[in-house]
Protein backbone atom coordinates (compact mmCIF):
# COMPACT_ATOMS: atom_id res chain seq x y z
CA UNK A 1 0.00 0.00 0.00
CA UNK A 2 1.69 3.58 -1.07
CA UNK A 3 2.03 5.94 1.10
CA UNK A 4 -0.14 9.15 -0.06
CA UNK A 5 2.95 11.05 -0.69
CA UNK A 6 4.21 8.08 -2.58
CA UNK A 7 0.33 7.83 -4.49
CA UNK A 8 0.90 12.10 -4.83
CA UNK A 9 4.37 11.42 -6.69
CA UNK A 10 2.63 8.64 -9.07
CA UNK A 11 0.06 10.78 -9.90
CA UNK A 12 2.69 13.84 -10.77
CA UNK A 13 4.17 11.57 -13.10
CA UNK A 14 1.18 10.65 -14.78
CA UNK A 15 -0.40 14.07 -15.21
CA UNK A 16 2.60 15.83 -16.71
CA UNK A 17 2.81 13.56 -20.04
CA UNK A 18 -0.75 14.20 -19.90
CA UNK A 19 0.05 18.47 -20.12
CA UNK A 20 -0.27 19.24 -16.66
CA UNK A 21 1.81 21.67 -15.51
CA UNK A 22 5.07 20.40 -14.16
CA UNK A 23 5.99 23.48 -11.81
CA UNK A 24 2.58 24.02 -10.01
CA UNK A 25 2.41 20.07 -9.28
CA UNK A 26 5.83 19.87 -8.05
CA UNK A 27 5.19 22.53 -6.09
CA UNK A 28 2.61 20.73 -4.32
CA UNK A 29 4.67 17.78 -4.37
CA UNK A 30 6.65 20.03 -1.95
CA UNK A 31 4.24 21.67 0.50
CA UNK A 32 2.24 18.35 0.72
CA UNK A 33 3.38 17.29 3.70
CA UNK A 34 2.64 20.13 5.76
CA UNK A 35 -1.04 20.03 4.08
CA UNK A 36 -3.90 19.12 6.58
CA UNK A 37 -4.77 15.76 6.03
CA UNK A 38 -8.24 16.51 5.30
CA UNK A 39 -6.61 18.71 2.57
CA UNK A 40 -4.14 15.71 1.00
CA UNK A 41 -6.91 13.84 0.24
CA UNK A 42 -9.04 16.73 -1.36
CA UNK A 43 -5.70 17.35 -3.42
CA UNK A 44 -4.88 13.21 -4.05
CA UNK A 45 -8.47 12.93 -4.92
CA UNK A 46 -8.41 16.00 -7.32
CA UNK A 47 -5.21 14.80 -9.14
CA UNK A 48 -7.12 10.99 -9.47
CA UNK A 49 -10.13 12.56 -10.95
CA UNK A 50 -8.04 14.93 -13.20
CA UNK A 51 -5.64 11.81 -14.30
CA UNK A 52 -9.21 9.45 -15.20
CA UNK A 53 -10.91 12.25 -17.26
CA UNK A 54 -7.39 12.46 -19.28
CA UNK A 55 -6.93 9.39 -19.68
CA UNK A 56 -10.57 9.01 -21.01
CA UNK A 57 -9.98 11.20 -23.62
CA UNK B 1 -17.81 15.51 -48.43
CA UNK B 2 -17.39 12.91 -46.39
CA UNK B 3 -19.18 13.66 -42.76
CA UNK B 4 -16.56 11.22 -41.12
CA UNK B 5 -13.96 12.77 -42.64
CA UNK B 6 -15.04 16.30 -41.38
CA UNK B 7 -15.06 14.73 -37.50
CA UNK B 8 -11.60 13.11 -37.56
CA UNK B 9 -10.09 16.56 -39.07
CA UNK B 10 -11.89 18.28 -35.99
CA UNK B 11 -11.58 15.76 -33.31
CA UNK B 12 -7.85 17.00 -31.93
CA UNK B 13 -8.62 20.71 -31.88
CA UNK B 14 -11.58 19.44 -29.92
CA UNK B 15 -9.74 17.14 -27.82
CA UNK B 16 -6.85 19.93 -26.80
CA UNK B 17 -10.03 21.75 -25.63
CA UNK B 18 -11.58 19.33 -23.54
CA UNK B 19 -8.29 18.36 -22.60
CA UNK B 20 -7.48 22.22 -21.32
CA UNK B 21 -10.89 22.40 -19.82
CA UNK B 22 -10.42 19.43 -17.50
CA UNK B 23 -6.98 20.62 -16.64
CA UNK B 24 -8.69 24.27 -15.63
CA UNK B 25 -11.42 22.52 -14.06
CA UNK B 26 -9.30 20.49 -11.61
CA UNK B 27 -6.72 23.91 -10.87
CA UNK B 28 -10.13 25.63 -9.56
CA UNK B 29 -10.72 22.61 -7.74
CA UNK B 30 -7.12 22.82 -5.95
CA UNK B 31 -7.69 26.20 -5.80
CA UNK B 32 -9.97 26.10 -2.78
CA UNK B 33 -6.93 23.68 -0.98
CA UNK B 34 -4.58 26.52 -2.00
CA UNK B 35 -6.50 29.59 -0.73
CA UNK B 36 -6.59 27.58 2.77
CA UNK B 37 -2.96 26.43 2.65
CA UNK B 38 -1.47 29.67 2.02
CA UNK B 39 -4.35 32.11 4.10
CA UNK B 40 -2.97 30.28 7.18
CA UNK B 41 0.48 31.20 7.11
CA UNK B 42 -0.47 34.48 6.17
CA UNK B 43 -2.99 35.14 8.91
CA UNK B 44 -0.11 34.36 10.89
CA UNK B 45 2.12 36.94 9.47
CA UNK B 46 -0.97 39.53 9.49
CA UNK B 47 -1.26 39.17 13.24
CA UNK B 48 2.56 39.30 13.32
CA UNK B 49 3.49 41.99 11.15
CA UNK B 50 0.54 43.93 10.25
CA UNK B 51 0.46 46.39 7.78
CA UNK B 52 -1.57 49.37 6.35
CA UNK B 53 -3.91 48.21 3.18
CA UNK B 54 -3.99 51.86 1.84
CA UNK B 55 -0.98 51.63 1.32
CA UNK B 56 -1.22 48.61 -0.79
CA UNK B 57 -4.01 50.31 -2.29
CA UNK B 58 -1.70 53.07 -3.35
CA UNK B 59 0.61 50.87 -4.81
CA UNK B 60 -1.64 48.84 -7.20
CA UNK B 61 -1.17 51.76 -8.76
CA UNK B 62 2.69 51.35 -9.35
CA UNK B 63 2.30 47.67 -9.80
CA UNK B 64 -0.79 48.43 -13.18
CA UNK B 65 1.49 49.04 -15.47
CA UNK B 66 3.87 45.89 -15.15
CA UNK B 67 3.14 43.67 -17.96
CA UNK B 68 6.40 41.29 -17.54
CA UNK B 69 7.74 39.01 -15.40
CA UNK B 70 10.84 41.04 -15.57
CA UNK B 71 9.67 44.43 -14.99
CA UNK B 72 7.96 42.70 -11.66
CA UNK B 73 11.28 41.40 -10.68
CA UNK B 74 12.83 44.97 -10.97
CA UNK B 75 10.49 46.37 -8.78
CA UNK B 76 10.99 43.76 -6.26
CA UNK B 77 14.86 44.28 -6.23
CA UNK B 78 14.17 47.64 -5.61
CA UNK B 79 11.95 47.53 -3.24
CA UNK B 80 14.86 45.49 -1.82
CA UNK B 81 16.66 47.95 -0.75
CA UNK B 82 13.93 50.39 0.55
CA UNK B 83 12.10 48.61 3.99
CA UNK B 84 9.26 50.90 3.26
CA UNK B 85 8.44 49.98 -0.24
CA UNK B 86 9.35 46.56 0.51
CA UNK B 87 6.22 46.05 2.93
CA UNK B 88 4.32 48.47 0.06
CA UNK B 89 5.20 45.58 -2.56
CA UNK B 90 4.25 42.25 -0.09
CA UNK B 91 1.21 44.32 1.28
CA UNK B 92 -0.11 45.13 -2.17
CA UNK B 93 0.80 41.36 -3.69
CA UNK B 94 -1.11 40.13 0.02
CA UNK B 95 -4.11 42.38 -0.21
CA UNK B 96 -4.44 41.80 -3.88
CA UNK B 97 -4.47 37.33 -3.06
CA UNK B 98 -6.49 38.23 0.00
CA UNK B 99 -9.38 39.92 -2.93
CA UNK B 100 -9.32 37.87 -5.78
CA UNK B 101 -9.21 35.02 -3.38
CA UNK B 102 -12.32 36.26 -1.49
CA UNK B 103 -14.01 37.64 -4.85
CA UNK B 104 -13.02 34.40 -7.27
CA UNK B 105 -11.65 36.64 -9.56
CA UNK B 106 -8.26 34.05 -10.16
CA UNK B 107 -9.14 31.24 -9.33
CA UNK B 108 -6.99 28.57 -10.38
CA UNK B 109 -4.30 27.02 -8.22
CA UNK B 110 -1.63 28.20 -9.85
CA UNK B 111 -2.62 31.90 -9.95
CA UNK B 112 -3.72 31.02 -5.75
CA UNK B 113 0.12 29.37 -5.55
CA UNK B 114 1.84 31.71 -7.48
CA UNK B 115 0.99 35.18 -5.69
CA UNK B 116 1.00 33.84 -2.13
CA UNK B 117 4.40 32.24 -3.12
CA UNK B 118 5.51 35.81 -4.77
CA UNK B 119 4.12 37.86 -1.59
CA UNK B 120 5.91 35.47 0.95
CA UNK B 121 9.24 35.82 -1.03
CA UNK B 122 8.89 39.95 -0.54
CA UNK B 123 8.57 39.31 3.32
CA UNK B 124 11.30 37.84 4.78
CA UNK B 125 10.35 37.57 8.24
CA UNK B 126 7.81 35.13 6.69
CA UNK B 127 10.12 32.20 7.20
CA UNK B 128 10.64 33.44 10.83
CA UNK B 129 6.81 32.86 11.95
CA UNK B 130 6.59 29.06 11.58
CA UNK B 131 8.41 26.40 10.38
CA UNK B 132 5.43 25.14 8.08
CA UNK B 133 6.28 28.88 6.72
CA UNK B 134 9.72 28.72 6.35
CA UNK B 135 9.68 25.47 4.24
CA UNK B 136 6.64 27.55 2.36
CA UNK B 137 8.93 30.41 1.58
CA UNK B 138 11.68 27.76 0.58
CA UNK B 139 9.48 25.89 -1.64
CA UNK B 140 7.99 29.46 -3.15
CA UNK B 141 11.23 30.18 -3.75
CA UNK B 142 12.02 27.30 -6.01
CA UNK B 143 8.81 27.52 -7.48
CA UNK B 144 9.18 31.20 -8.73
CA UNK B 145 13.05 30.12 -9.87
CA UNK B 146 11.30 27.46 -11.87
CA UNK B 147 8.08 28.67 -13.04
CA UNK B 148 9.22 32.14 -14.73
CA UNK B 149 6.66 31.57 -17.40
CA UNK B 150 3.69 31.00 -15.00
CA UNK B 151 4.92 34.14 -13.25
CA UNK B 152 4.66 35.83 -15.80
CA UNK B 153 1.39 34.89 -16.97
CA UNK B 154 -0.37 35.78 -13.49
CA UNK B 155 1.22 38.78 -13.45
CA UNK B 156 0.05 39.54 -17.02
CA UNK B 157 -3.54 38.40 -14.61
CA UNK B 158 -3.43 40.64 -12.11
CA UNK B 159 -2.07 43.50 -13.84
CA UNK B 160 -5.56 42.57 -16.36
CA UNK B 161 -7.54 42.79 -13.77
CA UNK B 162 -6.47 46.00 -11.91
CA UNK B 163 -6.79 47.64 -14.95
CA UNK B 164 -10.46 46.62 -16.14
CA UNK B 165 -11.91 46.40 -12.17
CA UNK B 166 -10.32 49.53 -11.05
CA UNK B 167 -13.21 49.80 -8.76
CA UNK B 168 -13.14 46.52 -7.53
CA UNK B 169 -9.69 46.96 -5.71
CA UNK B 170 -11.46 49.83 -3.30
CA UNK B 171 -10.32 48.36 0.10
CA UNK B 172 -12.60 48.75 3.13
CA UNK B 173 -11.42 51.61 4.63
CA UNK B 174 -11.76 50.01 8.19
CA UNK B 175 -9.97 47.58 7.05
CA UNK B 176 -7.50 50.24 6.70
CA UNK B 177 -7.22 51.98 9.69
Amino acid sequence: MPTRKEELRDLVAKLIPLGEDAHELKFWEEIFEDLSEEDQIKVLENLRTELKSLEGL
Amino acid sequence: MNPEAITAEQTPESGLEARREIIERAREERAEVADSYVSGIFRNLKETYPYKIERAAEFVRTLAPVSDVEALNGIAEESQGLKKMRYKTAAVISALYWQFAAQGKIGAGTSLMTTGALAALRIPELAETSPKAARFVEAASRFLADGKEYLAETTKALVHFTEHNPDELAFDEAESS
